[in-house]
């Protein structure tokens, strides 16, 4: 009994092992359950460009701005030295984060919690002497910045922007006349549209923009 | 003992990791051979040596985020569930403040209980679990692919016999034994827990092969120059100069994956073990200095214990460095048939050792819950959110009008300049890439200016200006006189291009500028240098 018992857990495992390898080598399923993350092995998921920092702000009722990146009790850095709010993709909780913050400490009433995505170009990051070494033009750091998630004080997202590098891609898209004419001639003459807002291009897909390699950051 | 000889005969070729049979059987030796892979008997001295060293490495991770516990994986923190990014966020249960801390203190107990080996396979089992459950809770700063690793090396642990040796729980049942007059324990057992563990690496390999192919930018190197530029782990002072040679990173990731893909199908080859797990030992350690990892080549080095054998503890035991500690190596037992239980198994059925048996889980039992107890009081002692000071909670601080205006800032469309990743001059290419990187070229030479764009970009013409140097006012070299110029598209989905110059006559010898603009603005310069001739210097 106790051999059959083995048997099944070794065909078992190898079963699952296999179904993680094959799911990924297939691109089937990879992402179909949570589950899936214990089996798939794609540690190498690319790297951007453009580094990121992520700013999580609350403005209160007086339209003073607090930090609620760097929380008053102490953050944890965990792999490096940097918050964990900088380890958030997709920025699926920098919000929470936030709350988090706020829910622990004193301040004014709140009317917004802003998320502010910093990016900056990653040549930059090269300490000067290798820099000397590589580029004869100075180092002219420059950082740019985009609010992701605007987000009232009782967790209601208000709004949700893209990325940065998507937020770039679509203004390169964007950026041909002959493409905007044809996309203009898509639109109904009479059917109302939810007006887009400042960003035309928010989470609308990947057609027709640049390559890009994945955002591992 | 014919049958014993031929099968210990036939598992040497054909067995991973040279494992040697010891079991009878009388099925034939290929049979037996086959059967051995899995179900040989040897003393797990890989595996438990696993146990001593992984658990110590995650508890390192574990006692630093034990102080944020509560704002981790509590509801009185700020969860961030790997679930929750699957769309499904209410997979796993969420406890409150107290019960959390209390969990998280019993991960970091269990952890230390695994490593000296008491009650090892219920400890193990309850690290995996409670591994899995907390970083299953905190994808944002616990759950990454070490964690899963770790996690898989743990339930493996955890099914095997690693507690039979250099363990609390061998040496109570040596004691006993000893105190009943009966033989020690035999401390063999079926090695297919570690076989599991070897074939765990393999896919895990095969997988991050897999992985690379399916990574746009991977083989040319400009996936990993990147990763080396970035600074979300520790410091990597080998990867910030690797960034010049892009060519070397090319060739690495060209070798890495090959490392990868045959992993699986070398390293039970016992000619070719010893180079994929010695390759494997250098690449791992490499990642510390090249991308800032540390944590994870720590679990994988430990992890790759699980491929020594008996055989091979044997033998670096006896080596002058070693030799020291070979008296804690138990003696080889002698083999036990097939058909015949190891008399410490009656043993161990045996009514005194029950009652020896529940008095050590007693024990533990006790343990765990008065660790936990004091864990959680520590932790609400500490007040990790500084709760109760005397004014009360801690006010938040006020962000400067000059950080606010910054943040704030409106979208801005790239900068050409931020587009550029490099503009390098050389003289050969070796694929996409400059063999070399040069400042100083002779007269009838190629030169090649290479450009390499970051993602995203446009498509963007771009100029290659070559100009005299000159001398401004304040004495600096700078480009002067344009000589020549030329231009071309690189359109978006284009990583790097190439302006090729011949060095002919047209030019004098001397110093010269090579500049690159985009969008009528510069956006790099290279300075040069044209020596004359090589033949033409000889002759004069």
């Amino acid at each position: 009994m106790k051999r059959f018992l083995v048997i099944g857990f070794i065909a078992g495992y190898l079963g699952v092992l296999t179904i993680g390898n094959l799911a990924h080598l297939l691109q089937y399923g990879a992402t179909s359950h949570t589950f899936m993350y214990m089996i798939v092995w794609d540690m190498f998921c690319g790297w951007a460009a453009y580094d990121t920092r992520i700013h999580i702000i609350a403005e209160g009722e007086s339209e003073t701005y607090y930090d609620l990146t760097h929380a008053p009790y102490g953050e944890l850095h965990p792999y490096g030295y940097i918050g964990r709010e900088n380890y958030d993709a997709w920025n699926n909780h920098t919000g929470i984060l936030g709350l988090n913050v706020l829910k622990h400490t004193q301040h004014e009433p709140i009317s917004r919690v802003l998320v502010v995505e910093e990016c900056w170009p990653k040549k930059y990051n090269l300490p000067d002497a290798v820099w000397n070494m590589r580029y004869d033009n100075p180092k002219d750091d420059y950082h740019y910045y985009r609010l992701r998630v605007v987000m009232l004080p009782d967790g209601t997202v208000a709004q949700r922007y893209n990325s940065f590098a998507h937020f770039q891609m679509g203004l390169m898209v964007n950026d041909n006349p002959r493409l905007v004419k044809e996309s203009m001639n898509s639109k109904p003459l009479f059917m109302l549209e939810r007006t887009p807002g400042r960003d035309v291009m928010v989470d609308a897909g990947s057609q027709g923009t640049p390559a890009m390699a994945p955002n591992g950051n | 003992m014919n049958a014993v000889a031929n099968t210990s005969q036939s598992t040497n070729q054909v067995s991973a990791a040279g494992s040697s049979l010891t079991r009878s059987d009388t099925a034939g030796p290929d049979a037996a051979a086959k059967k051995s892979f899995f179900f040989a008997r040897e003393i797990p001295f890989g595996m438990a040596l696993v146990r001593l060293s992984l658990p110590v490495v995650i508890l390192v991770d574990i006692v630093r985020r034990w102080p944020f516990a509560r704002e981790l994986y509590s509801t009185d923190g700020a969860i961030a569930s790997l679930s929750s990014n699957f769309g499904n966020p209410d997979l796993l249960p969420e406890f409150s403040g107290p019960v959390a801390v209390g969990l998280f203190t019993m991960l970091g107990l269990l952890l230390v209980t695994s490593a000296i080996g008491w009650c090892t396979r219920l400890s193990l089992l309850g690290v995996t679990f409670l591994y899995f459950y907390f970083t299953m809770l905190d994808c944002l700063s616990t759950v990454t692919k070490y964690t899963v690793i770790a996690d898989h090396v743990f339930l493996l642990l955890a099914v095997s016999n690693c507690g039979d040796l250099w363990s609390v729980d061998a040496w109570l049942k040596r004691r006993r034994a000893a105190k009943e007059g009966l033989p020690a324990p035999d401390q063999r057992s079926e090695i297919w827990a570690q076989r599991l563990a070897q074939i765990l690496f393999g896919m895990i390999y095969f997988g991050a092969s897999v992985t690379k192919m399916h990574t746009a930018g991977f083989f040319s190197g400009d996936q990993l120059v990147y990763w080396m530029m970035t600074y979300l782990n520790n410091e990597h002072p080998l990867g910030d100069q690797l960034t010049r040679y892009p060519l070397i990173v090319s060739i690495s990731c060209y070798a890495t994956f090959l490392w990868e893909i045959v992993f699986i199908f070398t390293v039970f080859q016992p000619k070719m073990r010893w180079w994929v797990l010695g390759i494997g030992t250098i690449f791992h350690i490499m990642t510390a200095f090249t991308l800032g990892l540390i944590i994870f080549p720590i679990v994988i080095t430990a992890s790759y214990l699980v491929f020594l054998d008996e055989k091979d503890f044997r033998t670096i035991f006896s080596w002058p460095l070693f030799r020291r500690f070979a008296r804690f190596l138990p003696e080889s037992a002698p083999a036990v048939p097939r058909n015949v239980e190891p008399a410490v198994d009656s043993v161990r059925l045996a009514l005194p050792a029950r009652g020896w048996r529940f008095g050590s889980v007693g024990a533990f039992a006790l343990t765990v819950v008065a660790v936990c107890s004091i864990g959680v009081g520590a932790e609400y002692l500490m007040d990790p959110y500084k709760m109760r000071g005397p004014d009360g909670p801690l006010p938040l601080t006020v962000l400067p009008d000059e950080e606010v205006q910054r943040l704030l800032t409106p979208d801005m469309p790239l900068r050409q300049c931020d587009k550029l990743l490099a503009f390098d001059l050389g003289k050969t290419l070796v694929g996409e890439h400059l063999a070399t990187h040069h400042k100083e070229f002779r007269m009838g030479e190629q030169l090649v200016a290479q450009v390499t764009l970051s993602p995203p970009h446009g498509d963007m013409w771009l100029d290659c200006v070559c100009c005299e140097a000159t001398t401004d006012s304040d004495g600096e070299v700078v480009p002067g006189r344009i000589l020549y110029k030329t231009g071309h598209v690189m359109t978006r989905e284009s990583f790097r291009s190439n302006f090729y110059f011949r060095m002919d006559d047209a030019m004098e010898p001397g110093d010269y500028f090579l500049k690159l603009r985009s969008g009528n603005e510069e956006v790099a310069r290279k300075r040069f240098t044209l020596l004359p001739d090589v033949k033409a210097a000889a002759a004069n």
